[in-house]
């Protein structure tokens, strides 16, 4: 029942993305940035489509079940807060820079502000470095959930087939649609795991009486779950967490939705709406994986939504489960891999191979091929992945939030000089490879020498910092 | 390239920010409204958030947005 659920779910995404397809124009500014035509609606679909991921459902009911009910804070609010700001500031500026001069990447803006290749070259290295390892949780994570959810490790199926399902269809849809399809298939695909969230959310809660029979529970049983706790630790942490979200503004994927838009006016929809869904979505997820451990001792052998879900419903809401996995995953990958294709094309072939001229159906044609070699490739690389690379995965977002004083000051601040910029990025690599390296040591979860403090909290105000001190002393190209 | 938005949103992003450390209720556990009152905080929180984000919409549109 499950595989058929899913399977079902699957056509109609498939289907969504192929009609996508009956409206591309086949130029190279269709099918990365689909002509710039996307409405509010769609647009705040995918814009939280995209920034939500495999870790909201399964990640987040996990550490929920963990740690209780501070998770909602830690990665819920703080993205509810941070995020709209976002999409206010640079989102809507990022938008009507990039149709006055016809910008496709990060890379072009950076370019044309510092007027430096190197540069350009310097944030196009390190974004593809960062982006790798966070797509790869998705194709992994599908490949994961689906052996799960068919019965666990020796009876499930292979994680291989999860993954190869997730690469092959998200692969025909945006090679196919481009980013009208991605968008499209992006509004489905939320529309799917928020109903699914509140389903779920129904159905196991009312086998406990209700969340206030369960929250009361809870609360006798596990006292330390339902609060925050009041130690340096807990405090070093929310402070932190503030921060992390700032990852969001640096992604590509999220830059080439932003210049999707229609019109500014299209982000006032997503701006305003942005923190009551991201709430809808993490309040479920977090409350069902902290009462969970009134049903589950641990250790757990599975993802707990998943066992709520089997041990509290039928099949049929575990194949929703699966469609709402399936639907974090790929939302987030389409865009991951559109954006990564779109950088290549324009940033390395267009750039450097054609001098800026490259006909628009060779585009197109180039899109296709490095959707098609980084899906692979993150397939490939699913089939030998460990957990580490999922920790690899979470440091990514660290190394984003980095980039941002660099990307914010390329929009906002005149006095930014191409020196300052590199000093940024520099500082970001320099301080992640050597917190990366010191946390290899450190069994269990990571912070600055043991205080709580995590490296996103001592990696952007010192990319910052770099990036005001280098701009010190030089007149910068808009000055000029 | 410098922007033409109102910094007044900057504060009330400090003061939602500030809002997130609602460290008083930190060790806390009594339930409101069926869930831990930290819980119901911070869903509260972004309630409010999206009601401040309104105001910006509203009231701190970019005059040259759509340019």
């Amino acid at each position: 029942m499950v595989l058929l659920v899913l399977s079902a779910y699957l056509l109609v995404v498939l289907g969504v993305g192929l009609f996508g397809h009956r409206l591309f124009r086949g130029t190279g500014e269709d099918y990365f940035l689909a002509s710039r035509s996307i409405g509010p609606v769609v647009l705040l679909m995918t814009l939280l489509g995209t920034n939500m991921t495999a870790f909201t459902l399964l990640g987040a009911s996990g550490e929920a079940y963990r740690r209780g009910v501070i998770v909602f804070a830690l990665m819920g609010s703080s993205t509810a807060i941070i995020v709209p700001f976002l999409f206010y500031y640079l989102g809507i500026r990022s938008w009507k820079l990039g149709k006055r001069h016809g910008y496709v990447t990060q890379v072009q803006l950076v370019r044309d502000r510092y007027g430096s290749d190197g540069l350009g070259a310097l944030l196009f290295v390190v974004a593809v470095a960062l982006m790798l390892p966070y797509l790869l949780i998705g194709v992994k994570g599908g490949g994961d959930a689906l052996n799960v959810l068919t019965g666990g490790p020796g009876v499930g199926l292979p994680s291989w087939v999860g993954s190869l399902a997730v690469c092959a269809v998200t692969y025909v849809y945006v090679s196919y649609g481009g980013m009208r399809s991605t968008a499209w298939v992006n509004a489905l695909q939320t529309t799917v795991f928020l109903l699914f969230g509140v389903a779920a959310y129904a159905a196991v809660v009312s086998q406990f009486g209700g969340i206030g029979a369960a929250m009361g529970r809870l609360r006798t049983e596990y006292a330390e779950m339902a609060s925050f706790g009041t130690d340096r630790f807990a405090f070093m942490q929310m402070g932190s967490f503030l921060l992390l979200p700032l990852c969001t503004g640096a992604f590509p994927h999220l830059y080439s939705h932003w210049l999707s838009a229609r019109s500014a006016r299209s982000f006032r929809l997503a701006i305003v709406a942005y923190p009551v869904l991201v709430a809808a979505i993490w309040f479920p997820s977090v409350t069902l994986g902290a009462i969970g451990r009134l049903q589950f001792a641990p250790p757990l052998d599975g993802p707990i939504l998943v066992k709520l879900i089997v041990a509290n419903t039928g099949e049929i809401l575990a194949g929703c489960l699966a469609a709402g996995v399936f639907a974090a995953i790929m939302s987030s990958l389409d865009s991951q891999i559109l954006a990564l294709g779109a950088m290549f094309t324009q940033d390395i072939v267009r750039h450097y191979g054609f001098d800026g001229k490259l006909r628009e159906e060779r585009q197109v044609w180039f899109g296709r091929v490095f959707v098609l070699a980084f899906l692979g490739l993150a397939f490939l690389c699913s089939l030998v992945a460990s957990q580490s690379i999922f920790a690899l995965g979470t440091w990514a977002l660290t190394g984003f939030a980095g980039l941002l004083p660099m990307l914010a000051a390329t929009l906002f601040w005149p006095r930014a000089t191409a020196r300052g910029a590199a000093a940024s990025i520099v500082t970001v690599v320099v301080l992640w490879v050597g917190l990366f390296w010191d946390s290899l040591s450190v069994e269990g979860a990571y912070s600055v020498a043991g205080t709580g403090l995590m490296p996103v909290a001592l990696i952007v105000p010192a990319s910052g910092l770099a990036l005001v001190l280098g701009s010190l002393g030089r007149r910068s190209r808009s000055q000029r | 390239m410098s922007g033409s938005h109102p910094r007044w949103p900057l504060l009330l992003l400090l003061l939602l920010a500030a809002g997130f450390e609602n460290f008083w209720l930190w060790g806390e556990d009594w339930l409101l409204f069926g869930v831990p009152v930290n819980l119901a905080y911070h869903v509260g929180l972004c309630v409010v958030g999206a009601g401040l984000l309104a105001a910006v919409v509203r009231w701190g549109w970019p005059d040259d947005a759509d340019d």
